[in-house]
Protein backbone atom coordinates (compact mmCIF):
# COMPACT_ATOMS: atom_id res chain seq x y z
CA UNK A 1 0.00 0.00 0.00
CA UNK A 2 1.17 3.18 -0.66
CA UNK A 3 2.50 5.56 2.52
CA UNK A 4 1.79 9.20 2.86
CA UNK A 5 3.01 11.09 5.68
CA UNK A 6 1.33 14.39 6.38
CA UNK A 7 1.86 15.14 9.80
CA UNK A 8 5.22 16.41 9.93
CA UNK A 9 4.04 19.22 12.87
CA UNK A 10 3.29 16.16 14.92
CA UNK A 11 7.17 14.91 13.92
CA UNK A 12 9.35 14.30 11.42
CA UNK A 13 11.97 12.17 10.07
CA UNK A 14 15.45 12.02 10.91
CA UNK A 15 17.34 13.75 8.09
CA UNK A 16 20.44 11.49 6.97
CA UNK A 17 22.48 14.42 7.66
CA UNK A 18 21.19 14.33 10.99
CA UNK A 19 21.20 10.84 11.84
CA UNK A 20 25.29 11.49 10.30
CA UNK A 21 25.80 13.77 12.68
CA UNK A 22 24.33 11.69 15.42
CA UNK A 23 25.96 8.33 14.82
CA UNK A 24 28.93 9.31 16.14
CA UNK A 25 28.15 10.19 20.10
CA UNK A 26 26.51 6.50 19.94
CA UNK A 27 29.55 4.52 20.00
CA UNK A 28 32.78 6.87 19.00
CA UNK A 29 32.68 10.23 21.19
CA UNK A 30 30.11 8.41 23.81
CA UNK A 31 31.84 9.95 27.23
CA UNK A 32 29.72 11.26 29.90
CA UNK A 33 30.10 15.27 29.12
CA UNK A 34 30.55 16.11 32.76
CA UNK A 35 33.51 14.14 33.01
CA UNK A 36 36.94 15.45 33.57
CA UNK A 37 38.46 13.08 31.39
CA UNK A 38 38.81 13.14 27.13
CA UNK A 39 36.05 11.05 26.65
CA UNK A 40 34.15 13.61 28.58
CA UNK A 41 35.75 16.76 26.85
CA UNK A 42 35.37 15.29 23.57
CA UNK A 43 31.54 14.27 24.15
CA UNK A 44 31.21 18.15 25.68
CA UNK A 45 33.00 20.16 22.42
CA UNK A 46 29.72 18.08 20.81
CA UNK A 47 27.00 19.46 22.84
CA UNK A 48 29.02 23.25 22.51
CA UNK A 49 28.78 22.73 18.79
CA UNK A 50 25.83 22.19 18.77
CA UNK A 51 24.77 24.73 21.30
CA UNK A 52 26.71 27.27 19.15
CA UNK A 53 24.49 26.17 16.05
CA UNK A 54 20.99 26.97 18.11
CA UNK A 55 22.37 30.16 18.80
CA UNK A 56 23.40 31.39 15.66
CA UNK A 57 20.02 30.06 14.08
CA UNK A 58 17.97 32.52 15.99
CA UNK A 59 20.80 35.46 16.32
CA UNK A 60 21.69 34.53 20.14
CA UNK A 61 24.56 33.84 22.15
CA UNK A 62 25.46 30.76 23.22
CA UNK A 63 25.47 31.38 26.47
CA UNK A 64 21.97 32.01 26.65
CA UNK A 65 20.79 28.18 25.24
CA UNK A 66 19.69 26.01 27.28
CA UNK A 67 19.38 22.04 26.09
CA UNK A 68 16.00 20.41 27.11
CA UNK A 69 14.67 16.87 26.77
CA UNK A 70 11.70 19.02 24.39
CA UNK A 71 9.53 21.62 23.61
CA UNK A 72 6.94 20.86 26.39
CA UNK A 73 9.98 21.15 29.19
CA UNK A 74 11.51 24.37 27.68
CA UNK A 75 7.24 25.60 27.73
CA UNK A 76 7.71 24.20 31.83
CA UNK A 77 10.83 25.96 33.03
CA UNK A 78 10.12 28.94 30.84
CA UNK A 79 6.68 29.21 32.71
CA UNK A 80 7.31 28.75 35.89
CA UNK A 81 10.71 29.24 35.98
CA UNK A 82 9.43 33.03 35.41
CA UNK A 83 6.62 32.92 37.57
CA UNK A 84 8.92 31.80 40.66
CA UNK A 85 11.60 34.17 39.77
CA UNK A 86 9.13 37.26 39.53
CA UNK A 87 6.28 36.70 42.26
CA UNK A 88 7.25 38.97 44.65
CA UNK A 89 6.44 41.25 41.71
CA UNK A 90 3.61 40.25 41.02
CA UNK A 91 1.51 37.03 40.38
CA UNK A 92 -0.35 37.55 37.33
CA UNK A 93 0.39 35.80 33.63
CA UNK A 94 -0.99 36.35 29.87
CA UNK A 95 -1.45 34.11 27.45
CA UNK A 96 -3.98 32.97 24.93
CA UNK A 97 -6.48 30.47 24.62
CA UNK A 98 -4.85 28.30 21.46
CA UNK A 99 -1.51 27.90 23.19
CA UNK A 100 0.11 24.32 23.02
CA UNK A 101 -1.06 21.86 26.54
CA UNK A 102 2.57 22.40 27.55
CA UNK A 103 1.49 25.81 28.20
CA UNK A 104 -1.13 26.22 29.26
CA UNK A 105 -1.14 23.12 32.08
CA UNK A 106 1.57 25.08 33.08
CA UNK A 107 -0.62 28.05 33.95
CA UNK A 108 -3.20 26.02 35.73
CA UNK A 109 -0.61 24.71 37.75
CA UNK A 110 0.30 28.22 38.71
CA UNK A 111 -2.98 29.00 39.64
CA UNK A 112 -3.96 26.42 41.61
CA UNK A 113 -0.50 28.16 42.93
CA UNK A 114 -1.87 31.24 43.68
CA UNK A 115 -1.34 32.92 40.75
CA UNK A 116 -3.74 34.63 38.37
CA UNK A 117 -3.47 33.91 34.28
CA UNK A 118 -5.57 35.57 31.73
CA UNK A 119 -6.49 33.49 28.38
CA UNK A 120 -7.41 35.91 25.63
CA UNK A 121 -9.48 34.91 23.38
CA UNK A 122 -8.29 34.97 19.44
CA UNK A 123 -10.15 35.61 16.32
CA UNK A 124 -11.71 33.41 13.62
CA UNK A 125 -8.29 33.47 12.37
CA UNK A 126 -6.51 32.54 15.55
CA UNK A 127 -5.07 35.82 16.07
CA UNK A 128 -4.19 37.49 19.68
CA UNK A 129 -5.13 41.01 19.43
CA UNK A 130 -2.47 43.73 20.57
CA UNK A 131 -5.21 45.37 22.07
CA UNK A 132 -6.11 42.76 24.26
CA UNK A 133 -2.52 42.21 25.54
CA UNK A 134 -2.92 45.91 26.42
CA UNK A 135 -6.13 45.99 27.83
CA UNK A 136 -5.64 43.11 30.30
CA UNK A 137 -1.97 44.07 31.18
CA UNK A 138 -1.95 44.87 35.14
CA UNK A 139 0.49 46.44 37.61
CA UNK A 140 1.65 43.15 38.54
CA UNK A 141 1.62 41.05 35.34
CA UNK A 142 4.99 39.21 35.09
CA UNK A 143 5.01 37.44 31.95
CA UNK A 144 3.55 37.44 28.41
CA UNK A 145 3.41 34.15 26.55
CA UNK A 146 2.26 34.08 23.45
CA UNK A 147 3.68 31.20 20.78
CA UNK A 148 4.66 31.79 17.53
CA UNK A 149 2.82 29.74 15.16
CA UNK A 150 0.23 27.82 16.18
CA UNK A 151 0.41 24.01 15.94
CA UNK A 152 -3.08 23.25 14.45
CA UNK A 153 -3.72 26.03 12.39
CA UNK A 154 -0.25 27.21 11.35
CA UNK A 155 -1.63 30.99 12.23
CA UNK A 156 1.63 33.28 12.57
CA UNK A 157 1.21 35.84 15.53
CA UNK A 158 2.76 39.18 15.82
CA UNK A 159 5.22 38.69 18.60
CA UNK A 160 7.82 41.50 17.99
CA UNK A 161 4.56 43.57 18.56
CA UNK A 162 3.62 42.32 21.88
CA UNK A 163 6.94 41.47 23.01
CA UNK A 164 7.71 45.23 22.24
CA UNK A 165 4.14 45.90 24.56
CA UNK A 166 5.49 43.83 27.25
CA UNK A 167 8.92 45.75 27.49
CA UNK A 168 7.08 48.88 27.72
CA UNK A 169 5.20 47.55 31.05
CA UNK A 170 8.20 45.94 32.32
CA UNK A 171 7.09 42.19 31.53
CA UNK A 172 8.94 39.71 30.63
CA UNK A 173 7.74 37.99 27.07
CA UNK A 174 8.12 34.39 26.55
CA UNK A 175 7.55 32.87 23.02
CA UNK A 176 6.70 28.69 22.13
CA UNK A 177 8.66 28.77 18.98
CA UNK A 178 8.31 25.28 18.41
CA UNK A 179 6.23 25.58 14.96
CA UNK A 180 7.95 28.62 14.02
CA UNK A 181 11.37 27.55 13.68
CA UNK A 182 12.62 26.98 10.40
CA UNK A 183 9.12 27.79 9.05
CA UNK A 184 9.16 32.14 9.40
CA UNK A 185 12.64 34.06 10.26
CA UNK A 186 13.19 33.60 14.19
CA UNK A 187 15.80 36.72 15.45
CA UNK A 188 15.38 36.86 19.24
CA UNK A 189 17.43 40.19 19.44
CA UNK A 190 15.48 41.57 16.80
CA UNK A 191 12.24 40.28 17.63
CA UNK A 192 12.82 40.94 21.86
CA UNK A 193 12.09 38.05 22.88
CA UNK A 194 13.26 37.14 26.25
CA UNK A 195 13.00 33.29 26.65
CA UNK A 196 11.81 31.18 23.51
CA UNK A 197 11.16 27.33 23.19
CA UNK A 198 12.43 24.51 20.56
CA UNK A 199 12.34 21.96 19.92
CA UNK A 200 14.51 19.10 17.62
CA UNK A 201 11.85 16.62 16.25
CA UNK A 202 9.82 19.07 14.28
CA UNK A 203 13.27 20.06 12.12
CA UNK A 204 14.04 16.61 11.15
CA UNK A 205 16.00 16.23 14.39
CA UNK A 206 15.39 13.71 17.03
CA UNK A 207 12.45 13.31 19.26
CA UNK A 208 13.39 13.88 23.03
CA UNK A 209 15.48 17.06 22.10
CA UNK A 210 14.50 20.58 22.66
CA UNK A 211 16.51 23.97 24.09
CA UNK A 212 15.11 26.98 25.88
CA UNK A 213 16.69 30.65 25.08
CA UNK A 214 16.64 32.47 28.41
CA UNK A 215 18.09 36.25 27.17
CA UNK A 216 20.47 36.90 29.62
CA UNK A 217 19.46 39.27 32.48
CA UNK A 218 15.85 37.62 32.56
CA UNK A 219 15.18 35.82 35.89
CA UNK A 220 13.94 32.56 35.61
CA UNK A 221 14.17 30.18 37.99
CA UNK A 222 15.29 26.43 37.38
CA UNK A 223 13.51 23.05 37.83
CA UNK A 224 15.35 20.91 37.86
CA UNK A 225 17.66 20.09 40.79
CA UNK A 226 20.81 17.91 40.58
CA UNK A 227 23.82 17.80 39.40
CA UNK A 228 26.12 21.04 37.27
CA UNK A 229 24.85 20.34 33.81
CA UNK A 230 23.86 23.29 31.53
CA UNK A 231 25.36 25.53 33.52
CA UNK A 232 24.05 24.21 36.86
CA UNK A 233 20.36 25.54 35.14
CA UNK A 234 19.25 22.43 34.36
CA UNK A 235 20.76 18.72 35.99
CA UNK A 236 20.80 15.76 33.98
CA UNK A 237 22.99 13.63 32.06
CA UNK A 238 23.32 15.35 28.31
CA UNK A 239 21.45 13.63 25.59
CA UNK A 240 24.77 13.69 23.30
CA UNK A 241 23.51 12.12 19.88
CA UNK A 242 20.25 13.98 20.37
CA UNK A 243 22.01 17.02 21.01
CA UNK A 244 24.32 16.59 18.34
CA UNK A 245 21.51 16.27 15.90
CA UNK A 246 19.10 19.11 16.74
CA UNK A 247 22.38 21.53 16.45
CA UNK A 248 22.61 20.06 12.64
CA UNK A 249 19.04 19.89 12.02
CA UNK A 250 18.22 23.72 13.31
CA UNK A 251 21.14 24.62 11.19
CA UNK A 252 19.92 23.06 8.15
CA UNK A 253 16.29 24.31 8.60
CA UNK A 254 16.81 27.83 8.95
CA UNK A 255 20.05 28.34 6.39
CA UNK A 256 16.93 28.15 3.68
CA UNK A 257 13.60 29.39 5.39
CA UNK A 258 11.89 31.49 2.23
CA UNK A 259 13.26 28.63 -0.44
CA UNK A 260 11.60 25.90 1.65
CA UNK A 261 8.56 27.37 2.46
CA UNK A 262 7.96 28.63 -1.45
CA UNK A 263 8.13 25.20 -1.76
CA UNK A 264 6.08 23.73 0.50
CA UNK A 265 3.46 27.16 -0.44
CA UNK A 266 3.32 25.29 -4.07
CA UNK A 267 2.21 22.02 -2.90
CA UNK A 268 -0.17 23.34 -0.27
CA UNK A 269 -1.93 25.64 -2.87
CA UNK A 270 -2.22 22.65 -4.88
CA UNK A 271 -3.61 20.41 -2.31
CA UNK A 272 -6.00 23.21 -1.20
CA UNK A 273 -7.03 24.35 -4.72
CA UNK A 274 -7.91 20.64 -5.49
CA UNK A 275 -9.55 20.01 -2.65
CA UNK A 276 -11.86 23.02 -3.21
CA UNK A 277 -13.03 22.03 -6.44
CA UNK A 278 -13.67 18.03 -5.76
CA UNK A 279 -14.99 18.00 -2.45
CA UNK A 280 -17.86 20.46 -1.53
CA UNK A 281 -18.90 22.13 2.20
CA UNK A 282 -15.18 22.21 3.15
CA UNK A 283 -13.71 25.31 4.94
CA UNK A 284 -9.58 26.39 5.77
CA UNK A 285 -9.40 27.07 9.01
CA UNK A 286 -7.16 29.80 10.12
CA UNK A 287 -5.79 32.58 8.71
CA UNK A 288 -5.64 33.24 4.92
CA UNK A 289 -1.97 35.12 4.64
CA UNK A 290 -0.50 35.54 8.26
CA UNK A 291 0.29 31.78 8.16
CA UNK A 292 3.15 28.78 7.56
CA UNK A 293 3.04 27.17 4.50
CA UNK A 294 2.91 23.57 5.82
CA UNK A 295 0.19 23.19 7.80
CA UNK A 296 -3.37 23.70 6.82
CA UNK A 297 -6.55 22.47 8.78
CA UNK A 298 -9.39 22.08 6.80
CA UNK A 299 -13.21 21.00 7.99
CA UNK A 300 -15.51 18.75 6.10
CA UNK A 301 -18.86 18.99 7.03
CA UNK A 302 -20.91 15.74 8.02
CA UNK A 303 -18.58 13.79 9.15
CA UNK A 304 -16.61 13.36 12.46
CA UNK A 305 -12.95 13.41 12.12
CA UNK A 306 -11.73 10.68 13.96
CA UNK A 307 -13.91 8.73 11.18
CA UNK A 308 -12.27 10.38 8.11
CA UNK A 309 -8.54 9.88 10.03
CA UNK A 310 -9.24 6.25 10.82
CA UNK A 311 -10.55 5.84 6.84
CA UNK A 312 -7.36 7.76 5.59
CA UNK A 313 -4.97 5.63 7.79
CA UNK A 314 -6.36 2.15 6.33
CA UNK A 315 -5.28 4.07 2.75
CA UNK A 316 -1.93 4.62 4.03
CA UNK A 317 -2.49 8.33 4.83
CA UNK A 318 -1.37 9.94 7.90
CA UNK A 319 -3.36 12.94 9.21
CA UNK A 320 -3.83 14.40 12.82
CA UNK A 321 -7.22 15.67 14.09
CA UNK A 322 -5.64 18.04 16.22
CA UNK A 323 -2.46 18.30 18.41
CA UNK A 324 -0.45 14.83 18.82
CA UNK A 325 0.26 15.37 22.07
CA UNK A 326 -3.74 14.82 22.89
CA UNK A 327 -4.97 13.44 19.95
CA UNK A 328 -5.88 10.40 22.27
CA UNK A 329 -8.92 12.51 23.84
CA UNK A 330 -12.24 13.04 22.90
CA UNK A 331 -12.93 16.55 23.06
CA UNK A 332 -12.50 18.34 19.82
CA UNK A 333 -9.75 20.91 19.57
CA UNK A 334 -9.27 23.95 21.79
CA UNK A 335 -7.95 25.70 18.98
CA UNK A 336 -10.54 25.31 16.76
CA UNK A 337 -13.13 25.93 19.15
CA UNK A 338 -11.36 29.45 20.42
CA UNK A 339 -11.11 30.19 16.70
CA UNK A 340 -15.00 29.83 16.74
CA UNK A 341 -15.26 27.14 14.16
CA UNK A 342 -18.67 26.81 13.08
CA UNK A 343 -19.97 23.13 14.70
CA UNK A 344 -20.73 21.78 11.44
CA UNK A 345 -16.50 21.98 10.75
CA UNK A 346 -15.56 21.70 13.90
CA UNK A 347 -16.32 18.20 14.36
CA UNK A 348 -15.28 17.05 10.92
CA UNK A 349 -11.66 19.07 10.78
CA UNK A 350 -8.33 17.49 9.86
CA UNK A 351 -4.83 18.80 10.31
CA UNK A 352 -2.61 18.42 6.94
CA UNK A 353 1.22 19.43 7.22
CA UNK A 354 3.48 18.66 4.70
CA UNK A 355 7.02 17.52 5.19
CA UNK A 356 10.46 18.37 2.52
CA UNK A 357 9.88 14.77 0.62
CA UNK A 358 6.40 15.54 -0.11
CA UNK A 359 5.91 14.94 -4.02
CA UNK A 360 2.97 15.95 -6.79
CA UNK A 361 2.13 12.16 -6.47
CA UNK A 362 1.18 12.16 -3.17
CA UNK A 363 -0.86 14.96 -2.91
CA UNK A 364 -2.86 13.52 -5.77
CA UNK A 365 -3.29 10.09 -4.39
CA UNK A 366 -4.19 11.84 -0.76
CA UNK A 367 -7.05 14.32 -2.95
CA UNK A 368 -8.39 10.77 -4.52
CA UNK A 369 -8.75 8.91 -1.30
CA UNK A 370 -9.90 12.16 0.58
CA UNK A 371 -12.64 12.07 -1.85
CA UNK A 372 -13.90 8.70 -1.79
CA UNK A 373 -13.79 8.33 1.49
CA UNK A 374 -15.46 11.69 2.51
CA UNK A 375 -17.94 10.28 -0.23
CA UNK A 376 -18.29 7.31 1.89
CA UNK A 377 -18.66 8.61 5.21
CA UNK A 378 -20.99 11.39 3.93
CA UNK A 379 -23.27 8.91 2.13
CA UNK A 380 -23.62 6.76 6.01
CA UNK A 381 -24.53 10.50 7.95
CA UNK A 382 -27.30 11.80 9.21
CA UNK A 383 -26.95 15.33 9.16
CA UNK A 384 -27.39 16.64 5.31
CA UNK A 385 -25.04 19.57 3.51
CA UNK A 386 -27.04 22.23 5.01
CA UNK A 387 -25.75 21.47 8.68
CA UNK A 388 -29.06 20.49 9.92
CA UNK A 389 -30.04 16.96 11.21
CA UNK A 390 -32.65 14.87 9.45
CA UNK B 1 -5.86 1.55 19.81
CA UNK B 2 -8.75 0.10 18.02
CA UNK B 3 -8.05 -3.44 17.22
CA UNK B 4 -7.84 -5.10 13.83
CA UNK B 5 -11.36 -6.97 14.06
CA UNK B 6 -12.78 -3.04 14.37
CA UNK B 7 -11.10 -1.57 11.97
CA UNK B 8 -12.04 -4.37 9.86
CA UNK B 9 -15.42 -3.52 10.52
CA UNK B 10 -15.15 0.24 10.20
CA UNK B 11 -13.98 0.27 6.96
CA UNK B 12 -16.84 -1.38 5.60
CA UNK B 13 -19.49 -1.05 8.14
CA UNK B 14 -22.82 -3.53 7.42
CA UNK B 15 -26.20 -2.07 7.59
CA UNK B 16 -25.12 1.19 6.52
CA UNK B 17 -27.69 3.79 5.31
CA UNK B 18 -31.46 4.60 5.24
CA UNK B 19 -34.27 2.33 5.03
CA UNK B 20 -37.51 2.55 2.70
CA UNK B 21 -40.60 1.63 4.33
CA UNK B 22 -39.11 1.70 8.09
CA UNK B 23 -42.05 1.85 10.82
CA UNK B 24 -39.56 2.92 13.90
CA UNK B 25 -36.93 5.66 13.53
CA UNK B 26 -34.89 6.66 16.26
CA UNK B 27 -32.25 9.77 16.72
CA UNK B 28 -29.69 9.97 19.53
CA UNK B 29 -26.89 12.57 19.62
CA UNK B 30 -24.80 12.89 22.43
CA UNK B 31 -24.07 16.27 23.76
CA UNK B 32 -20.98 15.79 24.90
CA UNK B 33 -19.01 14.99 21.72
CA UNK B 34 -21.74 15.19 19.33
CA UNK B 35 -21.38 11.85 17.48
CA UNK B 36 -25.23 11.31 16.03
CA UNK B 37 -26.63 8.27 15.61
CA UNK B 38 -30.03 7.40 13.35
CA UNK B 39 -31.55 3.81 13.43
CA UNK B 40 -34.22 2.61 11.40
CA UNK B 41 -36.29 -0.41 11.97
CA UNK B 42 -38.95 -2.84 9.76
CA UNK B 43 -41.18 -3.87 12.37
CA UNK B 44 -43.74 -6.68 11.29
CA UNK B 45 -46.72 -7.58 12.49
CA UNK B 46 -45.32 -10.03 14.99
CA UNK B 47 -43.14 -7.19 16.10
CA UNK B 48 -39.61 -8.71 14.87
CA UNK B 49 -37.73 -6.60 13.72
CA UNK B 50 -36.97 -7.51 9.56
CA UNK B 51 -34.83 -5.12 9.14
CA UNK B 52 -32.45 -2.70 10.99
CA UNK B 53 -30.13 -0.05 9.32
CA UNK B 54 -28.29 2.94 10.91
CA UNK B 55 -26.52 6.20 9.62
CA UNK B 56 -23.64 7.85 11.91
CA UNK B 57 -21.72 10.94 12.04
CA UNK B 58 -19.01 10.28 14.62
CA UNK B 59 -16.05 8.32 15.76
CA UNK B 60 -14.97 4.77 14.90
CA UNK B 61 -16.13 3.05 18.01
CA UNK B 62 -19.67 5.01 16.90
CA UNK B 63 -19.80 3.83 13.42
CA UNK B 64 -19.42 -0.02 14.40
CA UNK B 65 -20.96 -0.41 17.32
CA UNK B 66 -23.98 0.90 15.06
CA UNK B 67 -23.68 -1.06 12.58
CA UNK B 68 -23.10 -4.13 15.24
CA UNK B 69 -26.51 -3.66 17.38
CA UNK B 70 -28.46 -3.70 13.83
CA UNK B 71 -26.94 -6.84 13.19
CA UNK B 72 -27.83 -7.87 16.60
CA UNK B 73 -31.41 -6.89 15.88
CA UNK B 74 -32.17 -8.79 13.07
CA UNK B 75 -35.11 -11.16 13.56
CA UNK B 76 -35.39 -10.27 17.12
CA UNK B 77 -38.66 -9.60 18.76
CA UNK B 78 -39.01 -6.49 20.41
CA UNK B 79 -38.65 -7.25 23.44
CA UNK B 80 -35.22 -9.34 22.45
CA UNK B 81 -34.41 -6.26 21.30
CA UNK B 82 -34.43 -4.22 24.10
CA UNK B 83 -31.88 -6.53 25.78
CA UNK B 84 -29.07 -6.37 23.17
CA UNK B 85 -26.61 -4.69 25.32
CA UNK B 86 -22.64 -3.66 25.20
CA UNK B 87 -22.18 -7.37 25.81
CA UNK B 88 -23.59 -8.64 22.91
CA UNK B 89 -22.59 -6.12 20.43
CA UNK B 90 -19.03 -6.85 21.95
CA UNK B 91 -19.46 -10.17 20.57
CA UNK B 92 -19.54 -9.09 17.18
CA UNK B 93 -17.23 -6.36 17.21
CA UNK B 94 -15.10 -7.41 19.96
CA UNK B 95 -13.48 -4.96 23.16
CA UNK B 96 -13.19 -1.31 22.01
CA UNK B 97 -10.75 0.51 23.59
CA UNK B 98 -11.56 1.82 26.97
CA UNK B 99 -11.90 5.84 26.17
CA UNK B 100 -14.33 5.28 23.15
CA UNK B 101 -16.93 2.30 25.01
CA UNK B 102 -19.67 4.89 25.41
CA UNK B 103 -20.34 4.99 21.60
CA UNK B 104 -21.80 1.26 22.19
CA UNK B 105 -24.63 3.06 24.21
CA UNK B 106 -25.28 5.72 21.37
CA UNK B 107 -26.56 3.39 19.13
CA UNK B 108 -28.39 1.36 22.04
CA UNK B 109 -30.56 4.50 23.08
CA UNK B 110 -30.78 5.13 19.35
CA UNK B 111 -32.59 1.80 18.79
CA UNK B 112 -34.71 2.29 21.90
CA UNK B 113 -35.56 5.68 20.36
CA UNK B 114 -36.72 3.77 17.54
CA UNK B 115 -38.78 1.50 18.85
CA UNK B 116 -40.65 4.05 20.63
CA UNK B 117 -41.46 5.40 17.57
CA UNK B 118 -42.59 2.70 16.23
CA UNK B 119 -45.15 2.56 19.35
CA UNK B 120 -46.07 5.85 18.97
CA UNK B 121 -46.62 5.72 15.29
CA UNK B 122 -48.79 2.67 16.03
CA UNK B 123 -50.75 3.88 18.83
CA UNK B 124 -51.95 6.70 16.19
CA UNK B 125 -53.12 4.74 13.90
CA UNK B 126 -55.03 2.37 16.16
CA UNK B 127 -56.46 5.60 17.04
CA UNK B 128 -57.42 6.07 14.02
CA UNK B 129 -59.45 3.29 14.10
CA UNK B 130 -60.64 2.93 17.56
CA UNK B 131 -58.41 0.76 18.83
CA UNK B 132 -56.19 0.24 22.04
CA UNK B 133 -52.46 -0.64 21.30
CA UNK B 134 -51.32 -3.44 23.28
CA UNK B 135 -47.44 -3.24 23.92
CA UNK B 136 -45.67 -6.26 24.99
CA UNK B 137 -42.57 -4.40 26.51
CA UNK B 138 -43.04 -1.94 29.12
CA UNK B 139 -42.28 1.17 27.93
CA UNK B 140 -40.22 2.45 30.74
CA UNK B 141 -37.64 0.43 29.05
CA UNK B 142 -37.54 2.96 26.94
CA UNK B 143 -36.10 6.48 26.07
CA UNK B 144 -35.80 8.61 29.75
CA UNK B 145 -34.24 5.68 31.63
CA UNK B 146 -30.93 5.95 29.71
CA UNK B 147 -28.59 3.38 30.71
CA UNK B 148 -25.93 5.62 32.24
CA UNK B 149 -22.40 5.59 30.08
CA UNK B 150 -20.33 4.82 33.39
CA UNK B 151 -22.13 1.65 34.20
CA UNK B 152 -21.54 0.67 30.07
CA UNK B 153 -17.51 1.73 31.45
CA UNK B 154 -17.74 -0.35 34.48
CA UNK B 155 -18.91 -3.60 32.69
CA UNK B 156 -16.34 -3.27 30.09
CA UNK B 157 -13.52 -3.00 32.05
CA UNK B 158 -14.67 -5.58 34.61
CA UNK B 159 -15.39 -7.89 31.35
CA UNK B 160 -11.54 -7.02 30.37
CA UNK B 161 -10.14 -7.86 33.87
CA UNK B 162 -11.92 -11.06 33.77
CA UNK B 163 -10.27 -11.96 30.24
CA UNK B 164 -7.32 -10.73 31.24
CA UNK B 165 -7.45 -12.56 34.37
CA UNK B 166 -8.36 -15.91 32.30
CA UNK B 167 -5.21 -15.40 29.93
CA UNK B 168 -3.12 -15.08 32.75
CA UNK B 169 -4.22 -18.40 34.05
CA UNK B 170 -4.44 -20.31 30.89
CA UNK B 171 -0.69 -18.61 30.47
CA UNK B 172 0.25 -20.53 33.54
CA UNK B 173 -0.46 -24.01 31.97
CA UNK B 174 1.23 -23.68 28.66
CA UNK B 175 3.66 -26.04 28.11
Amino acid sequence: MKKVYLDNAATTFCSNEVLNEMMPAFNAIYGNPNSLHSFGRDAAALIDHARDRVAKAIDAHSNEIYFTSGGSEANNWAIKGVAYANKHKGKHIITSKIEHDSVLESCKALESEGFEVTYLNVDENGLVSLADVIHYIKKDTILISIMAVNNEVGTIQNIKAIAKTAHENGIVFHTDAVQAIGAVKIDVEDMEIDLMSMSAHKLYGPKGCGALYIKNGIKCADLLDGGTQERKRRAGTHNVPAIAGFGRAIETATRDVIVNQQKIKTIRDYFVKQIQEKIAYTRVNGHQYQKVQGIVNIGFEMVDSEALLMMLDLEGIAVSTGSACTSGVAEKSHVLKAMRVPEEYLKGSIRFSFGKNISKEDIDYTIEKLVEIVGKLRSISPVTKTGRAK
Amino acid sequence: MYSNRILELFKNPTNAGGLQGANGTGKYIDEACGDYVKIYLKIDENEVISEARFKAMGNVATIVASSAICSCLLDCKIDEALKVDADRICEVTGEFPADKVESINFAIQAVKLAIDNYYEKLEKEQKKLGKTVEKTVDKKQTIKNAEKTEDIVAVANERKAVSAAKAAFDALFEE
